[in-house]
């Protein structure tokens, strides 16, 4: 399995924490949140979609209630595979960047 | 605190666009969408949630779209490379498809200029739909003359009596008048119209105020070029011009040049209540004289009004078989039957150019279709490959579409360069003044895109469809082989577009041919160095003098004074009167007024009788020649001697002239008599004939007698024969245009059929390598690649020359005197499409003849 994209990483990561409530509007606004840039619903649609098709998604119809005018959420979960891709991004990340403090980096070169 | 919560109010248009942009089948996406609007109505209530929304809504879309289109821009990247590497890998194929195209594509645009010119006539006037003609149906002996012709009177009476009619104007040529202002002295025609003119037609003004230009009865207004003529950057109003030496008149007002796309032209105009002061109007209402035209009122319908108009001259003239008629101004351009002394652009015209740029887009289009076609053995694989790798038919149609659409608009830039270099022979061709102006109007602008798009995509269908249909297996297994179907469809578009070539060169061959016959009939007299000089405004009344100075001289051989020039006679009338009339036959006759030494000066051959003598004294008042038709009417072997009471004159045939042709070669020669003009009136023309030899001299001399005789007036001559050029224009127009749509036509199939050509000899090089080794020669391999299209170019023929026969049958029907179609001209199209198709492909086969055999075979 291939690398992640950063906004692939991004929404695997807010889907898993948002555990049980993974969907449009949560992911949204917890992308919002993490990112400090506006996310709106239409810029989550299309890598959603597209992280389901290539299998590192599931979902499935959930509740619905009032507020959303009686339609119901589309509730995203993590496939097994995309665990797998996950810790393989994380530990590759932490090697990376294991004897790099953002300290030294503010530093910059000594001269 | 719970509260319960209503439904979110979403507008139905946003609902169906969510439900839209977003693909969203389940409303899933919908309900996301509606729980963001509940949480800004429940943060800033109902009112600013619907601002907000919309605005969250909005910025959705293209965060939407960023993703996608990234993909689809990939793919579109890669198409467009491969197009264009496709392009310079086959430079010939490539080459021969964008030529084609663009030439195809410049013809089409050219006539679509044209056409929008044409259609665009006299639509700038604010009451365009509202404006009439005033017409006449004159019925003379069972035979009905339409004429746009009217009483003086006719205007204001018209207007006093129909109240739907709420302006009217007359409209009278004054024909060339000596305009003068200090030391600047030129001829210039003018017309006369009553001030509502400028109320009813919107010509627009620079100087003066076009509601009261034309009041005064000794005002003018003037076109910016004759200010430009005569007062250079001088403010021209108030200024005064001397008219025919005789009276004076002050420009109240100066308008913009009458565009070239105006049916009435003009550049100076005197008000109609001159012509009632200085007496040149006729107050019968029996008379057709000028134009009338009429505005009638918002609402008022045509039908109806044209149904109450229909007996206003019967009712005013006891026992005339006028019957008024209106005719849409803005439609007289196009729809105008019989014409008006001018250069018509016939609304048949534009119907059958607009056939022939589709006809010449279509050949284009066949081409390109044609050759995608025979490469598609080539490109199927591709399409195999990219079935493989994932490619849905969907994405081979865009491919091919998209290709084509690219194709053609590298076209059309070349189209474009190529409309913009050839636009002034253009102009020549059409007599017209366009210019790449035109592409200022978004309409054109339209047109050109629409075309391209056009053009591209009905190229690209055929390859589009049938190369997306291919099985991959088949395809990569090599099973697919170019023939059968495929093969027998490019064979279909050869033959259509050698057609309507051949079509277009018979077309042509047949307008030349009628041309020629026209210009070298035997017209009936001798028109070579016959000179004539117009007698403009007041140098009428100088003519015996300058024919009694003239006729001494040995170089001029004859002098004579006629109303009309001979080549064009178009006065006549009804009511004339012989011994032996039928009680109800009503003839129109054509007439004209003439000097004596008529007959002698244009060479008329008289059949019997004798020409006009001054030993005679009552030829003056009494004598007619007619020619052979006004015999054939009056039924008698002999007509010399007969009563004949014609033009207000009651007299004695004496001389009948052989038919000669006094109308274009449109009309049957129609009977004509003349006689010795009344002393009140004076000749329009004064003919000359001079010697043969040493014309310029003869020529100086007829220029310093008229100086002598007419000083202060401008000598201005033309030849008789000069003329006829003109009477053919819209025929030679015509034939030319023919002409360079068919050398085009043949262009663009000829590169069509190499392009062909050079395909099957590619299909055949194996083949022909191995004939070559078995011992075939060279000319032998060339037969056999052109034996092929030689039939083709065959049946092109046949299926074409039923249609040219039909078609050009009916062009001729228009001229009385016509030639005949002829089989010649059908054999020798034909012998010319056989050998521009044989040199095109043998071009090609020659080449694959002489090739040599082992490159051919060296994989094998």
């Amino acid at each position: 399995m291939g690398m992640l994209s950063r906004t692939d990483e991004m929404i695997l990561l807010a889907v898993w924490q948002l555990e049980d409530n993974a969907y449009g509007v949560t992911i949204a606004e917890m992308l919002t949140q993490t990112s400090g840039k506006k996310w709106v619903l239409g810029a989550v649609y299309v890598p959603l979609e597209r992280l389901e098709k290539k299998g590192y998604l599931s979902s499935c119809l959930g509740k619905s209630t009032n507020r959303r005018g009686g339609r119901s959420k589309r509730l995203y979960k993590l496939a097994k595979g995309s665990l797998d891709v996950l810790i393989k991004t994380k530990s590759l990340e932490q090697s990376l960047w294991a004897n790099i403090t953002i300290s030294s980096l503010e530093k910059g070169y000594d001269t | 605190m719970i509260h319960k919560i209503k439904e979110p109010q979403l507008s139905r248009f946003s609902k169906w666009l969510i439900k839209r942009i977003f693909k969203d089948k389940g409303e899933e996406k919908l309900g996301d969408f509606m729980e963001i609007y509940s949480t800004l109505a429940e943060e800033k209530g109902q009112h600013h949630a619907r601002l907000r929304f919309w605005w969250y809504l909005i910025r959705s879309i293209p965060a939407y779209f960023k993703d996608s289109l990234y993909m689809g821009g990939t793919m579109f990247k890669n198409y467009c490379k491969l197009t264009f590497r496709i392009i310079s890998r086959n430079k010939i194929h490539s080459f021969i498809n964008i030529a084609g195209l663009a030439i195809g594509m410049a013809c089409c645009l050219f006539i679509l200029i044209w056409v929008q010119d044409e259609l665009s006539y006299d639509k700038f006037h604010e009451n365009a739909p509202y404006l009439y003609r005033v017409e006449e149906n004159l019925n003379v002996s069972g035979r009905v003359y339409h004429v746009a012709f009217t009483p003086y009177p006719l205007a204001p009476a018209l207007k006093a009596d129909f109240p739907e009619i709420i302006e009217a104007t007359q409209y009278v040529e004054l024909g060339q008048g000596l305009i003068r202002y200090g030391e600047k002295a030129f001829y210039e025609p003018g017309i006369a119209v009553a001030p509502a003119f400028f109320r009813m037609f919107t010509f627009p003004f620079v100087k003066g105020d076009s509601r009261t230009a034309l009041d005064d009865p000794f005002s003018m207004v003037i076109s910016e070029e004759i200010a430009q003529k005569y007062f250079g950057a001088e403010d021209p109003i108030g200024k005064v011009f001397s008219v025919n030496k005789e009276y004076d008149m002050k420009v109240t007002g100066v308008m913009k040049n009458v565009p070239n796309n105006s049916y009435l032209q003009f550049d100076m105009v005197l008000p109609y209540a001159l012509l009632e002061k200085l007496g040149a109007v006729n107050d019968s209402m029996g008379l057709n004289s000028i134009l009338t035209f009429v505005q009638l009122q918002k609402g008022a319908s045509f039908q109806q009004v044209n149904e109450k108009i229909r007996g206003f001259i019967k009712k005013h003239v006891q026992g005339s078989g006028i019957e008024l008629e209106l005719a849409p101004y803005s439609r007289i351009h196009l729809h105008e039957y019989f014409g008006y002394g001018r250069d018509m652009g016939q609304i048949k015209y534009v119907y059958i150019f607009s056939l022939i740029a589709f006809f010449v887009l279509f050949i284009a289009c066949t081409n390109f279709m044609n050759l995608s076609t025979a490469r598609s053995a080539n490109r199927a694989r591709e399409v195999g490959v990219r079935k493989v790798v994932g490619a849905l038919r969907s994405h081979i149609i865009r491919q091919f579409y998209g290709e084509s659409v690219i194709y053609a608009f590298i076209a059309l830039a070349f189209a474009v360069m190529l409309v913009a270099l050839l636009m002034s022979p253009f102009n020549n061709l059409s007599g017209k003044e366009l210019s790449l102006d035109i592409l200022g109007n978004w309409q054109i602008i339209l047109g050109f895109l629409g075309v391209t798009l056009f053009t591209g995509l009905v190229a690209g269908s055929y390859p589009a469809l049938f190369l997306s249909s291919f099985q991959p297996v088949r395809v990569i297994k090599g099973i697919l082989k170019p023939g059968g179907r495929s093969s027998l469809f490019r064979r279909i578009l050869v033959v259509v577009q050698f057609a309507l070539s051949i079509f277009l060169i018979i077309g042509t061959v047949v307008v030349y041919k009628q041309l020629y016959y026209m210009k070298n009939r035997d017209i009936g007299y001798e028109k070579e160095h016959l000179v004539y000089i117009q007698m403009k405004a007041e140098t009428g009344k100088f003519y015996i003098a300058l024919k009694n100075a003239l006729v001494r001289d040995s170089r001029i051989l004859g002098v004579t004074g006629s109303f009309y020039l001979p080549s064009n006679i178009f006065g006549s009338s009804g009511g004339a009167d012989w011994d032996g009339k039928y009680p109800n036959q009503r003839a129109l006759i054509s007439r004209c007024a003439v000097d004596y030494d008529f007959i002698e000066t244009l060479g008329i051959e008289l059949t019997e009788g004798r020409g006009f003598s001054r030993e005679y004294g009552t030829d003056q008042t009494e004598a007619f020649i007619v020619n052979e038709e006004v015999a054939k009417l009056m039924r008698k072997k002999s007509v010399v001697g007969e009563r004949f009471s014609f033009a207000g004159r009651d007299g004695k045939i004496i001389g009948v002239m052989k038919n000669f042709h006094f109308e274009s070669f449109r009309n049957k020669i129609e009977p004509l008599a003349v006689y010795i003009l009344p002393p009140a009136k004076r000749f329009n023309y004064t003919l000359i004939r001079i010697a043969s030899k040493n014309i310029s001299a003869s020529l100086d001399f007829v220029k310093e007698t008229w100086q002598k005789v007419v000083p202060d007036f401008p000598f201005e001559y033309r030849f008789l024969d000069d003329d006829f050029e003109y009477y053919y224009r819209s025929e030679e127009r015509m034939g030319d245009l023919l002409k360079y749509f068919s050398i085009l036509a043949v262009l663009i199939a000829c590169l069509g059929l190499f392009g062909l050509a050079s395909f099957a000899a590619e299909q055949r090089t194996k083949e022909i390598g191995i004939r070559k080794v078995l011992g075939a020669s060279a000319p032998q391999i060339t037969l056999l690649l052109c034996r092929e299209f030689f039939v083709l170019v065959l049946l092109a023929n046949i299926i074409s020359w039923p249609v040219a026969y039909f078609v050009m049958r009916n062009w001729l029907q228009d001229f009385a005197y016509r030639t005949n179609l002829g089989v010649f001209t059908f054999v020798m199209t034909m012998v010319l499409a056989l050998v521009i198709g044989l040199l095109t492909v043998s071009f090609r086969a020659v080449k694959a003849a002489v090739a040599n055999p082992v490159d051919a075979l060296k994989y094998e």
